[in-house]
C-alpha cells in the first residue's frame, strides 16, 4: 500500500549547530495510529512540527499522498493538529472555535452549523457549544481541540502530547477514546508522547527516536519483545541489562557468561566468542524457581538475595542483587490471595530463571 | 484590639506619604478648582458664589465649545495616526524580528526620546517644518519644490505630526505587551487550519491585542487631549486647544472662575474616556482568563 505520509532523510538543525532531527527516514500507512516516542530533545516534536508546516525541514523531503509538501505552508497542507496545550482561541466560543477550520472553506452557514453540532457530538460536547473555553475543564478543553481538529476530516491528525496536561484516570478514560475515535474515522493519526504505557496502548506502531534519530520502529510488542537496542530496552518497559562475554555460539543458542552465571540466547544476532555483549530481561519474564541450594545453576537461572519488597498493588517488585554485585529487578504477579504472603521476604536468597525466548542480546554497539 | 492596630501600624507608614502627597497636590488643588468654578468673575478679580454661570457660558459661548470640538478632533486624528504607525511596528518587533536583542533594541528607540525634555522635542518639529526648516531645505535641495512653503508649520498638521511624536511611545508600550502575550501556538494553530497570516492577523491577533490598543488609544487621546505646549510651539491661530484657553484665563484674561469651569470640564471628558475604556477592556479580558 502507498504510504500517506513518506519522511525522507528529513533533518532539521537549528541555529547552523543543533541538530534537532538527523536524516530520518519514515514510511506512514494510510489509517495508521504511529506514535512518536522519546525523551525530550529527541527531535520528535520537531518532527511533527515539520509534517504541520511550522518549521521546514533543512534537508530532504516530505510528502503527503504522493505530493511533495516539503515547503507548503501550514495552511495549505491537509493535516491538523491537537497542540499539547490546544491553544483554543480564548476569544471566540466552543462553536467558533470549532468552526474556524471551515470558515474558509465558504460553505453555507447552514451545514457549517450542522457540521459543528455533529462534531460537538463526538467528542460528547454538543451542550457546550455556546460556552468559551476558560469556562471548560483541562479534559473538556482537550475535546474541544479534538473536534477543531477532525471537523475538516484532514488526511493526517497530528497530536503534539495530546493527553500530557491532564489527570492520570482521565488520561486513561481519553486514551481508549481516542483510540475510538481513531477506528471510527479511519485517519491517520500520528502522536507524539513521552509516556512509554500510553504509546503501548494506543499504537499501531511505534517510533522509538534517539538524539535525532529514529532508534526502532515496530508494533508495542515487537518494540517491547525485540528491542533492537539497551536504550529501547529501556524506554520501553524496564529491562536489567547485565555485561557478559560470549562463550560459545552454535546453531541452536549463542551462550554468554555473566560472573559465573550462564545464559542460552536464541541464536538471532552475529557475534563471535569473545566478543563483550549484554544480556537484556524484562523483570517480569523471571520466575522464582526455588531457594538458592548449594548445585551450581543450570543456565538462565540467576541465584540472587531480595533486598527490598516493592508493592504495586497487583504485582510486587522485588530489587535483588546478584552474587556478582549486579542489582537485579524481578516482578511477581499476585494473581491469587495469599500470593503477597508466598513471596520471598527480605534477606531471602532465590533462585530466578528465565525462558531462553525471552532473553535479549545487544552488542557494545547498539548503546548510541 | 491593642496588638491588632500595632500590626497595623508599618503598613499604614508606607501608605502614609503617598497618601499625604495625593491629598495635598491633588485632592485639594482640584477641590479648589472645582470651588473657583463656581464662582463670579467681578472686576478687578472674583467673588464667592454658587452658580452655573460659568457653565453655561461654556456651552453657550462658540469661542469655547468649538475649541472644545476641535481639540477633541486633533486628539482624535493623532490617535488614529499613532495606531497606523504603532501597531505595524509593534506587530513587526513582536512576530517579524527573529533576535531578542534587535528587539529591544528596535522598541528602546522608541521609548528613548521619553527621556528627553517634552519641551525640545516638541521644539525640534519647529526646526523640521519651518521655512527654513530641515524639511523644506530638503525638498528645495531635491527640486520638488522651487521654494520653501510655509504650509508645513503653524496648522493642525504641523500639530498632528508633533504630538503624535511626542505621544506614540504610549501608543507603543501598550499594544508591543499585548502582542507579546499572544501565545505563539494560537497564531499557529491558526494557519493549521487554513487561515493565511492576514487572516490570522484579523481573526486571532487583533482581536486579542485589543486590550493592548484601547489603552494605548486612551492614553494617546487624554494626553493630547490636555496638551497645550504643541499648539504654542507649532499651532498656528486655528490651532489653539483647550489647555491654552484655560491658561489665557489664568492669565492675561484673568477669569479664573471660568478657567477652572474649564478645567473642571477637561477632567470630567478625560474620565469619562477612562472608565469607558476600562469597562471595554473589561469585557475584552474576559476571554483571556
Amino acid at each position: 500500500m502507498k504510504p500517506i505520509i513518506e519522511i525522507d532523510h528529513v533533518s532539521r538543525i537549528f541555529g547552523g549547530r543543533i541538530v534537532a532531527v538527523d536524516d530520518v527516514r519514515l514510511d506512514i500507512a494510510e489509517g495508521e495510529f504511529i506514535t512518536l516516542l522519546g525523551p525530550s530533545g529527541c527531535g520528535k516534536t520537531t518532527l511533527l512540527r515539520m509534517l504541520a508546516g511550522f518549521e521546514l525541514p533543512d534537508r530532504g523531503a516530505i510528502r503527503l499522498d504522493g505530493q511533495d509538501v516539503t515547503h507548503l505552508p501550514p495552511y495549505r497542507r491537509d493535516v491538523n493538529m491537537v497542540f499539547q496545550d490546544y491553544a483554543l482561541f480564548p476569544h471566540l466560543t466552543i462553536a467558533r472555535n470549532v468552526a474556524f477550520g471551515l470558515e474558509r472553506l465558504r460553505l453555507e452557514r447552514a451545514d457549517i452549523t450542522r457540521k459543528v453540532d455533529e462534531t460537538l457530538q463526538l467528542v460528547g460536547l454538543a451542550d457546550k457549544a455556546d460556552r468559551m473555553p476558560h469556562q471548560l475543564s483541562g479534559g473538556q478543553r482537550q475535546r474541544v481541540a479534538l473536534a477543531r481538529a477532525i471537523i475538516r476530516r484532514p488526511r493526517v491528525l497530528l497530536l503534539d502530547e495530546p493527553l500530557s496536561a491532564l489527570d492520570a484516570n482521565l488520561r486513561e478514560a481519553m486514551q481508549v477514546e481516542l483510540k475510538h475515535l481513531h477506528r471510527k474515522l479511519g485517519l491517520t493519526f500520528v502522536m507524539v508522547t513521552h509516556d512509554q504505557t500510553e504509546a503501548l496502548v494506543m499504537s499501531d506502531r511505534i517510533v522509538v527516536m534517539h538524539n535525532g534519530r529514529v532508534a526502532q520502529a515496530g508494533t508495542p510488542s515487537e518494540l517491547y519483545d525485540r528491542p533492537a537496542s539497551t536504550y529501547v530496552a529501556n524506554f520501553v518497559g524496564t529491562s536489567n541489562l547485565l555485561k557478559g562475554v560470549v562463550s560459545d555460539v552454535s546453531k541452536s543458542a549463542i551462550t554468554v557468561d555473566h560472573a559465573g552465571f550462564k545464559f542460552e540466547c536464541p541464536p538471532l544476532r552475529s557475534v563471535a566468542p569473545g566478543q563483550h555483549v549484554i544480556v537484556g530481561i524484562r523483570p517480569e519474564k523471571l520466575q522464582i524457581t526455588g531457594l538458592v541450594n548449594g548445585v551450581a545453576p543450570p543456565a538462565n537461572a540467576l541465584d540472587c538475595e531480595v533486598e527490598e519488597r516493592h508493592f504495586h498493588g497487583n504485582s510486587i517488585r522485588l530489587r535483588c542483587r546478584l552474587s556478582s554485585g549486579e542489582p537485579l529487578l524481578c516482578d511477581q504477579q499476585l494473581g491469587t490471595t495469599g500470593a503477597l504472603k508466598a513471596a520471598p521476604a527480605k534477606g531471602e536468597r532465590i533462585r530466578l530463571a528465565a525462558d531462553a525466548d525471552s532473553l535479549a542480546l545487544f552488542t557494545e554497539d547498539d548503546r548510541a | 484590639m491593642k496588638g491588632f492596630r500595632l500590626d497595623r501600624l508599618p503598613g499604614l507608614a508606607v501608605l502614609s506619604a503617598p497618601l499625604v502627597w495625593a491629598v495635598l497636590f491633588l485632592f485639594i488643588p482640584y477641590l479648589i478648582i472645582f470651588t473657583y468654578s463656581f464662582w463670579l468673575k467681578k472686576y478687578p478679580t472674583f467673588i464667592p458664589a454658587f452658580q452655573f454661570g460659568n457653565y453655561a457660558q461654556i456651552f453657550a459661548d462658540p469661542q469655547y465649545y468649538q475649541v472644545l470640538l476641535r481639540t477633541g478632533k486633533i486628539a482624535l486624528m493623532v490617535t488614529a495616526l499613532s495606531l497606523l504607525l504603532a501597531y505595524p511596528f509593534a506587530y513587526f518587533l513582536v512576530f517579524k524580528v527573529k533576535s531578542s536583542r534587535v528587539r529591544s533594541l528596535l522598541y528602546m528607540a522608541v521609548i528613548a526620546p521619553l527621556w528627553v525634555s517634552y519641551l525640545l522635542r516638541a521644539y525640534i518639529w519647529k526646526t523640521i517644518l519651518g521655512s527654513e526648516g530641515v524639511l523644506n531645505s530638503f525638498l528645495v535641495w531635491t527640486g520638488i519644490l522651487s521654494a520653501p512653503t510655509d504650509l508645513l508649520l503653524y496648522n493642525q498638521f504641523s500639530m498632528v505630526v508633533t504630538l503624535t511624536y511626542i505621544f506614540i511611545p504610549f501608543m507603543v508600550m501598550p499594544i508591543f505587551t499585548a502582542l507579546e502575550k499572544i501565545p505563539r501556538n494560537l497564531v499557529e494553530a491558526a494557519g493549521d487550519l487554513g487561515v493565511t497570516p492576514w487572516g490570522a492577523l484579523a481573526k486571532v491577533i487583533w482581536p486579542l491585542s485589543l486590550p493592548g490598543v484601547i489603552a494605548g488609544a486612551t492614553f494617546t487621546f487624554c494626553l493630547t487631549f490636555g496638551d497645550f505646549i504643541a499648539p504654542m510651539l507649532v499651532g498656528g491661530p486655528d490651532g489653539v486647544m483647550i489647555a491654552n484657553v484655560i491658561t489665557s484665563q489664568y492669565g492675561a484674561a484673568l477669569n479664573w472662575p471660568l478657567g477652572s469651569a474649564l478645567a473642571v470640564v477637561l477632567l470630567i471628558i478625560v474620565l469619562i474616556i477612562i472608565e469607558l475604556s476600562d469597562r471595554l477592556q473589561r469585557k475584552d479580558r474576559i476571554g483571556l482568563g
